[in-house]
């Protein structure tokens, strides 16, 4: 099994440790959490987590993007629509399934044991390209790969727009 | 012993499973739509790993589709979401039976 950042081992391993316990505890937290506010708190967490993932993969331009969309976007986001609906008090998690998360974890173990099993680790061993800003570009417009793909993505995102404000307008504006 | 592709996708795949759980499980419909959040992230974990994994960052681009996709997504089932509650007064998924099967 190859390395994917390999120049001090032990390091990368306790970075990646690190990280991922804060981005599973952040999961954790969005699914356990008592108060709604407190679960997009956790998920901002996870998110940020996610971002510093990227980092170690070497996808500089995907952790901005994640940084500015999901933590400077979509959390405000959550966090508006949290504050908007009166959804805390009668709304707290019930007691009593908290085994429930133990069946989550003993399905991934599972679901671990078909992958590790079905032997797709090996792979062969092929250098990894830095993903910066200019390395992605060129791939999207120069190559002119993913440029069609990029314009109905800007179409889709202009149609949701119209259909957020459309949806959450007052009715009397109709 | 050091960090491989490995890691990653089980990395992913708890996330995923957590946030299946959660959708399957959230009354609160806010709640809902963060577990999706966070099983789209699952997702992109594995995108980006195989792609730095293979030297091919076609499955970044693919990443980064998602993420726009997925900031469509929050925008329009949080403004339904808001209109729901505009319609039944709470956002509990339990009470909310309109159209349900």
């Amino acid at each position: 099994m190859r390395a994917i950042r390999g120049v001090v081992p032990v390091i990368d391993l306790l970075v990646f440790l690190v990280i991922s316990a804060l981005v599973i505890a952040g999961a954790v937290g969005v699914v356990m959490a008592e108060r709604i506010f407190h679960a997009v708190l956790a998920l901002a967490l996870s998110l940020l987590g996610v971002a510093a993932l990227f980092i170690t993969l070497g996808a500089e331009f995907l952790a901005a993007i994640q940084v500015l969309v999901y933590a400077g976007g979509v959390v405000v986001l959550f966090l508006f629509a949290t504050m908007l609906t009166r959804s805390d008090l009668q709304l707290r998690r019930p007691k009593g399934d908290e085994l429930a998360p133990v069946g989550a974890v003993v399905f991934a173990i599972i679901a671990l044991f078909y992958v590790a099993s079905s032997g797709f680790v090996s792979l062969g061993e092929r250098g990894s390209v830095a993903g910066s800003v200019e390395n992605v570009g060129k791939l999207i417009f120069d190559l002119g790969t993913y440029a069609v793909p990029f314009e109905l993505v800007g179409l889709l995102l202009l149609a949701a727009m119209v259909g957020a404000i459309f949806l959450a307008k007052k009715e009397e504006a109709r | 012993m050091s960090v491989t592709v490995f890691h990653y996708v089980f990395l992913a795949m708890l996330l995923f499973s957590i946030g299946a759980y959660g959708l399957l499980s959230a009354r609160n419909a806010v709640r809902m739509l963060m577990s999706i959040e966070l099983m789209l992230n699952a997702a992109n974990i594995n995108l980006v790993a195989f792609s730095s994994y293979l030297g091919s960052l076609n499955g970044q681009a693919f990443a980064a589709f998602t993420i726009a996709i997925a900031a469509a997504e929050a925008g329009v089932g949080l403004a339904i979401l808001l209109a729901l509650y505009r319609n039944f007064r709470t956002v509990n998924l339990r009470e909310i039976k309109e159209l349900r099967w």
